[in-house]
């Protein structure tokens, strides 16, 4: 036994740096293009500041419509004529807006602009063909999505934050103290270096077996930040593609096109909604508590007793019951024309706890019998039987906590 | 034709048994002949397949007969599921042409192969928290 465990120490803050990291890619991209029209429209601006006012007389006001396949833009087209210097010339830049405007802004800017009308105009002194109605711009139309990366980098940051307070909580009752109370048995360390772990030659799962023939600390099998990761990318590349293609049914429809294509995008829009669900799900999941496993073997013969301890820190009093088994899986992949499917089946389930009283859900341990007549793990490329600790905890009206921690059976 | 006869006639060994017996082969075209111990899967997923010993026949002629011999290796174990069984097997192949023959054998302690069919759950002992 190890009374000296290593559990105490928090290997969750490269996990936290990764999110912040995460985070701030999404903000950086989001600012990136919210602000990048912003500046170089206010660099070209900031350097007309020294252009001369003149008059000038409207000539012609309309909205310039240009399509482009499925895509329309707007621009009023306000050209007006003025003289410097003794020479006559004519302009159609009536601002610095180097973005597409909304075809209602146009409008208004056309209708405020009429033919015939007199004005002050700003000329370019040292190139006097340049002149301006406005030394201003628009601010850019920027759409919602710059808007939904900067949100979402945000909440992955303040996710790290609040995590980081969460494994805070219980740093001070380490395990190691816990440990001592599980009658002296069961060691919560990492394998101790001077139990054999020297693999001998033979067959791979011996090699295995060998070195998971001791006490370990077990690792979930599936990282929660990492499910939440690649969901949320997916949503947002998903949730990218069919808005922008939503957003230009829309224009079209308001323009009297099909509302076929409205239609058919519904669907796609349905699966959208349920990514960001499933992404805020797994958001959710994130500020459960941790959940740490330990057994006094990591490969257990088969008829063998295991003693199996676990420890949640974190909110645990928000977990309603607690459920520990162990559960003994069949796994078969084949492939099915260009798919690649696997398929599984539990085969064995052993109840190891069900916890209702807080003590007993933050901290518990149990010695289970694996049967003896039952088959040993088996790793093949495409058929595997797998060995493992599922801890479900359930949270009302919260995502519940489940983890799963992989183990050895030997034959 | 090539015949392969197990001398256990239930073909049920245990890890660490002799398996032995014969191949006989007649008018069978080819240069070599291998008796080889082998498992593969069966089941809803694609075939995996070992071939953990072979026994190379000295003499090979269009016909005649050999012993082989090998040791039962303690995995995997013979299983059957709902998705996946393994099975072991003796199988003699003649080359160039592959042309083969297997007989079926089961590896376990029991000497049964191992059923991961529906069974009752089986109760942990709890220990008491202090």
């Amino acid at each position: 036994m190890n009374d000296n465990p290593s559990l105490t120490e928090k290997p969750d803050g490269s996990v936290k740096g990764c999110m912040v990291v995460f985070g701030l890619i999404f903000v950086g991209v989001g600012l990136f293009f919210c602000s990048l029209p912003t500046v170089v429209v206010f660099l070209e601006s900031r350097s007309s500041n020294h252009w001369v006012e003149t008059k000038c007389t409207v000539v012609k006001s309309e909205i310039d419509i240009n399509r482009d396949g499925d895509e329309t833009t707007y621009r009023p087209l306000v050209e007006f004529t003025y003289s410097y210097d003794g020479l006559d010339y004519q302009s159609d830049t009536f601002d610095f807006t180097s973005v597409n405007r909304p075809q209602s802004r146009c409008r208004q800017i056309v209708d405020d602009h009429a033919v015939g009308t007199r004005m002050g105009c700003f000329v370019n002194p040292n190139s006097p063909k340049e002149a301006v109605i406005v030394r201003g711009y628009d601010p850019p139309s920027l759409g919602i999505f710059p808007l939904i990366f900067c949100l979402i980098g945000v909440s992955i940051i303040v996710a790290a934050m609040f995590l980081k307070d969460n494994f805070r909580n219980n740093k001070s009752e380490s395990i190691s103290s816990s440990a001592k109370q599980v009658t002296g048995h069961l060691s919560l360390s990492m394998p101790n270096s001077n139990q054999s772990s020297t693999p001998s030659s033979g067959h791979p799962g011996d090699i295995e077996d060998q070195l998971w023939d001791q006490p370990q600390k077990l690792k979930p099998g599936q990282s929660r930040l990492t499910a939440f990761l690649v969901i949320s990318l997916f949503a947002m590349f998903w949730n990218g593609m069919i808005g922008s293609a939503i957003y230009g049914g829309i224009e079209d429809f308001g323009r009297g096109g099909d509302w076929f294509f409205l239609l058919f995008m519904i669907p796609f829009a349905l699966v959208g909604l349920g990514l960001i669900g499933i992404a805020m799900y797994l958001l959710g999941s994130l500020f459960n508590p941790a959940v740490e496993i330990a057994l006094s073997k990591g490969a257990v013969s088969r008829g063998e007793l295991v003693d199996i301890a676990w420890q949640l820190s974190g909110r645990t009093s928000s977990i309603q019951s607690l459920k520990v088994t162990v559960e003994g899986e069949e796994s078969a992949t084949y492939q099915s024309g260009t798919d690649t499917t696997t398929d599984r089946n539990v085969f064995c389930t052993i109840p190891v706890a069900d916890a209702n009283a807080p003590k007993e859900i933050e901290f518990g341990s149990a010695s289970v019998p694996i049967p003896a007549n039952t088959m040993h793990t088996f790793s093949a490329e495409r058929n595997n039987i797998k060995w493992r600790i599922v801890v479900h905890g359930k949270i009302p009206y919260w995502p519940n906590l489940k983890e799963t921690f992989e183990f050895r059976v030997k034959p | 034709m090539i015949k392969i006869q197990l001398e256990n006639a239930e073909a049920a060994y245990r890890p660490g048994d002799t398996i032995s017996g014969s191949v006989e082969w007649s008018e069978e075209e080819g240069d070599a002949l291998e008796a080889r111990l082998i498992w593969f899967t069966r089941g809803k997923g694609d075939r995996d397949f070992e071939m953990v010993a072979v026994q190379h026949v000295a003499n090979y002629g269009q016909s005649g007969n050999e012993r082989f011999q090998f040791t039962a290796p303690h995995r995997p174990r013979s299983f059957s599921g709902k998705l996946v069984s393994l099975q072991w097997a003796i199988e003699a192949i003649v080359f160039p042409g592959q042309n083969n023959t297997l007989k079926n054998l089961t590896i376990s302690n029991s000497g049964k192969e191992i059923d991961l069919l529906p069974k009752q759950p089986l109760d942990s002992k709890k220990k008491p928290l202090d």
